[in-house]
């Protein structure tokens, strides 16, 4: 996978790569430069310490030819011997690298020899005529000998100097150039090179090292010494030494003698300063390099770290984290950018709040409208349920009716007739053990008759009761006093209570709102709700045996501009729930058979909702409290269906 | 570019093709015929170097002295080889020829004013010794001439010459001295000076006035100066000797190398042996420079005015 470099680091290797550039440019010129001038320099200091130390050998030459140069006076062949010899005594004097000096006359015949190991040698006459050296000052007047090493180690030379004036004779001095090692220990080049001095044929005559001088060292192999010896013109030279070290070789030839002085200093130390500049120059190179670095990261930092602000909040943003906003102090492009970005995200925050106020209100709205559609619909069903129960109860007591009637009837009838019998058979004088028979007989007569007549009448009253399922409005519908209408009935109820338990105890609570005022009612229908509901709810408190139970019963109205309610609550046993749903239903009853017909609850229903268009509603938890609620409209709806 | 150099260094030693060059011991053994005394004139030379270099005394230089008796100096080459020093400074003919003649030997630094190395066998040449023996070597009998020559100019009366010898030292010098003085018409005497207890007796005989004496060189000499001198004076003998450095107590001249400088390149010679290099091709050294010196205060004491030309080829004049 290809690694993409970050923002930051990209501007980082930008700057770097910049930065770098510019250093190791200017460096490489510089220290071109550097090294050129350097190298120059080194050439130049070899080129004028080679010149040096060839004009100091040249002098001690000089110096050599100047001390003889007193023994040439033209006069010089006049005077005595002795004075001869004592400026021959002044001359190795004065001049200790002279091991021997003599004087040739004119003739080449020795006239003098002074040596610092022989005896003085005066006027031995010794023929030296063909002797190169008087030859040589025959035709220039200073003539240097070939170097030779006496016994094959110590370098001599022999330096003749023709006199002055006719027939000149000559002086003939043989030079020990051990001593040139004096003048060349003494030339320092830099801290560890040297100077050292060869013959036109590339032997040793002069070396710090005098061992390498005393074993007639040829160094005529050398690549600089032979360049020297040809003449090439480059007099300046890298080369390496016998030993093979590398070295800066610079040379310079001491006039009229040929010899070459030779000045080597270690490649290394001569070009000691441009090693030292390469070494800044890479040391700043580096020192660059490291700071561009440093400036580059904290530059893209700088420059990066507001975007990836901006990133990092576009990103929780973008997770839905609305409250985010960035904190970007630049004032720059960046900045602007935050600051936008920042108030997009408030928009954006904002509009949601919006959205989502808006989605909740209609989310209730419709929560809202489908609870009421569903209770309407459930109480649709319910009516729907209740009425064509009502109608088939309403049919069934109607039927029942007419043969209950008869029963009734012929009862009462059979009753008077069972009196005409009694007194037909007082009349007629029966056996009195016939007649107590016939009258034990006639009474029992009487009593099935009596009971007869009751469960008739009981049965008509509940035919009757039916009956009022089908009825419509029965009685007259007026304005009534809801207040006053629910303290009478409440009266009543605990009245009834009472005389059918003595006992009978509860604590009466009444919450009455004044607001109520009246309502356009059926007293009597709705009296009867009332009173069954009561009875409902003393029945539930003396139901309840638990210890220190306080029977407690809340009677409460409300009202509102639109409606009344009325609440019936008790502490008593509560309704289970699967009895629940069937409470409204007509024949539905808990209490044993015999006490409760199953109709009172159902009737409840049919009065509240379809003669006076409210409802009645129910809450409760089982074993503890029943709230039946009775909700009127304060206008009467239409009446839309027959009962 | 010093880091160049000490990066180099221990490549350098490590590399076999140098493995010859190989640091010797630092172990210095000294020997002389006769005197390892502080006073010594070589000795005067070679302690001050000896400190600088760093050498301790029986630890890593050890000093040996024959007592003037040649017939230990076998015995102390044994104990040089003994006590394994890695190179011997021989002082002396005497002492030379007794390390050439043991069976084995560390390389030697020769201090030697009489032999001639390559005729006596000691090295093949001057340039390339070729042996274990390299040095500083005079061998230039023809100095004792000049000896006679600037005693006789100092002294023209002298007719007779005393050679102050030691037999040590070879017959060789003593040989050109009697010849050069026969050339001269000089009468002869030659004194054993290592045998001569009283210099002022052994003197007693001679005719001070037409006699000069001459010491020829020989290791040790400054041992015999406290007695030599005050006889010299006493009997009015001038004398010549060969060092420069001798003068002072009674001699009256001295003519031969600087001492300071010739001696002083034994130590460069002992240090590069101990570096390493062999003494086969280290080059013999001779003297570079000679120093003549005048003591005005003998020649006082003498009754001799030194004549111009003599002063003249004076490096030193001791007033």
């Amino acid at each position: 996978m290809k690694r993409t470099l970050s923002l930051a680091q990209r501007l980082a290797l930008a700057f770097l790569g910049l930065v770098a550039a510019v250093l190791v440019v200017n460096g490489s010129i510089s220290m071109w430069f550097a090294y050129r001038e350097a190298t120059e320099a080194a050439v130049r200091v070899e080129q004028e310490k080679a010149d040096a130390a060839a004009e100091r050998v040249g002098q001690f030459i000089a110096e050599l030819e100047q001390q003889i140069g007193w023994t040439t006076r033209a006069d010089w062949a006049r005077v005595p011997i002795e004075q001869r010899r004592y400026d021959f005594i002044r001359l190795l004097r004065q001049a200790p690298a002279i091991t021997e000096a003599l004087f040739v006359d004119g003739q080449g015949r020795e006239q003098l020899r002074l040596s610092r190991l022989e005896p003085d040698v005066l006027a031995s006459g010794a023929d030296l005529s063909a002797d190169a050296r008087f030859r040589g000052t025959r035709e220039g007047r200073v003539w240097y000998g070939p170097v030779t090493f006496r016994r094959g180690s110590e370098p001599y030379m022999a330096l003749a100097m023709a006199h002055a004036g006719r027939n000149p004779g000559a002086t003939i001095a043989e030079v020990n150039l051990k001593l040139i090692w004096e003048v060349i220990a003494g030339i320092r080049v830099g801290g560890s090179g040297y100077a050292f001095v060869t013959d036109t044929a590339g032997r040793l005559i002069a070396h710090p090292d005098m061992s390498l001088v005393l074993r007639e060292t040829d160094l005529s192999a050398l690549p600089q010494v032979a360049d020297a010896i040809a003449g090439r013109d480059e007099r300046v030279q890298t080369a390496r030494t016998l030993s093979g070290q590398s070295v800066l070789s610079a040379h310079a030839t001491i006039p009229r003698l040929g010899w070459i002085v030779f000045v080597e200093q270690p490649t290394s130390e001569a070009l000691a300063p441009v090693y030292a500049t390469a070494y800044q120059t890479l040391a700043l190179l580096g020192l660059g390099v490291v700071l561009a670095l440093l400036a580059g990261v904290v530059l893209a930092r700088r420059l990066t770290g507001p975007i990836r602000a901006l990133q990092a909040g576009a990103e929780r943003l973008g997770q839905g984290d609305l409250t985010q906003r960035i904190e970007v102090s630049a004032g720059d492009e960046i900045g602007t950018l935050a600051l936008r970005f920042n108030e997009m995200a408030g928009r954006i925050q904002d509009a949601q709040e919006t959205l989502e106020a808006k989605v909740a209100d209609r989310t209730r709205e419709l929560s809202q409208s489908l609870e009421e559609l569903r209770n309407a619909q459930d109480r649709l069903l319910q009516t729907e349920k209740l009425a064509s129960l009502g109608q088939l109860t309403a049919g069934i007591a109607h039927e029942i009716k007419n043969p209950l009637n008869f029963v009734n009837n012929f009862a009462e009838l059979s009753v008077e007739l069972l009196a005409e019998l009694r007194a037909a058979m007082e009349q007629a004088g029966l056996d009195p053990a016939l007649r107590a028979e016939l009258e034990e007989l006639c009474a029992m007569l009487s009593d099935n008759l009596a009971k007869v007549t009751a469960h008739g009448k009981r049965a008509d009253s509940i035919v009757r009761n039916m009956l009022a399922h089908s009825r419509e409005g029965g009685g007259e519908r007026r304005r009534v006093d809801v207040n006053a209408l629910l303290e009478e009935t409440l009266g009543l109820a605990w009245h009834g209570a009472r005389a059918e338990r003595p006992g009978f105890n509860v604590t009466i609570e009444k919450r009455l709102d004044a607001n109520v005022g009246e309502l356009d009612l059926f007293p009597q229908e709705f009296a009867r709700v009332l009173l069954n509901l009561f009875g409902n709810a003393f029945h539930a408190v003396q139901q309840k045996h638990t210890p220190g139970f306080q029977p407690h019963v809340l009677v409460a109205t409300h009202a509102t501009p639109a409606s009344v309610a009325v609440t019936i609550r008790d502490n008593g046993t509560g309704i289970p729930e699967a009895v629940r749903s069937h409470i409204f239903e007509p024949f539905f009853t808990t209490k044993p058979p015999g006490q409760g017909t199953g109709l009172g609850l159902s009737l409840s229903h049919d009065i509240v909702v379809q003669q006076h268009g409210g409802q009645i509603a129910v809450a409760t938890e089982p074993g503890a409290w029943t709230e039946f609620t009775i909700t009127l409209p304060r206008r009467p709806q239409p009446q839309d269906r027959a009962a | 570019m010093k880091r160049r150099h000490t990066l180099l260094l221990p490549a350098v030693l490590a590399a076999p093709a140098v493995q010859a060059q190989t640091r010797r011991p630092r172990r210095i053994g000294y020997l002389h015929a006769v005197t390892i005394a502080p006073s010594n004139s070589t000795l005067q030379v070679f302690l001050p170097l000896w400190r600088r270099a760093g050498l301790v005394e029986e630890q890593s230089l050890f000093l040996r002295s024959a007592g003037g008796d040649a017939s230990r100096l076998p015995g102390l080459v044994e104990e040089m080889l003994r006590l394994d020093v890695s190179v011997i400074m021989a002082i002396g003919a005497e002492v030379l020829a007794a390390c050439a003649r043991a069976a084995r030997s560390p390389p030697i630094v020769a201090v030697d004013l009489e032999t001639d190395p390559v005729a006596a066998g000691y090295a093949e040449s001057l340039a390339r010794p070729g042996g274990n023996i390299t040095g500083l070597f005079m061998d230039q009998p023809s100095m004792v001439g000049k000896w006679l020559d600037l005693l006789v100019e100092a002294a023209p009366r002298t007719r007779q010459i005393v050679f102050l010898w030691d037999p040590s030292t070879g017959p060789l010098q003593l040989a050109v001295a009697e010849r050069q003085a026969a050339q001269r018409g000089l009468t002869t005497q030659v004194m054993n000076w290592r045998q001569i207890q009283d210099f002022d007796q052994a003197f007693a005989s001679l005719d001070a006035a037409r006699t000069g004496v001459m010491c020829l060189t020989a290791p040790g000499w400054s041992s015999v100066l406290p007695r030599l001198g005050p006889a010299l004076l006493a009997r009015r003998l001038p004398c010549v000797t060969f060092l420069s450095s001798y003068l002072g107590g009674g001699i009256l001249l001295g003519y031969g190398p600087d001492q300071a400088q010739f001696w002083g390149l034994a130590m460069p010679m002992v240090e590069r042996i101990l570096a390493g290099e062999s003494p086969a091709t280290m080059p013999i050294e001779r003297p570079r420079r000679f120093h003549f010196a005048v003591d005005l205060r003998a020649a006082a004491t003498l009754g001799l005015a030194m004549p111009h030309t003599l002063l003249a080829q004076a490096d030193e004049v001791i007033e």
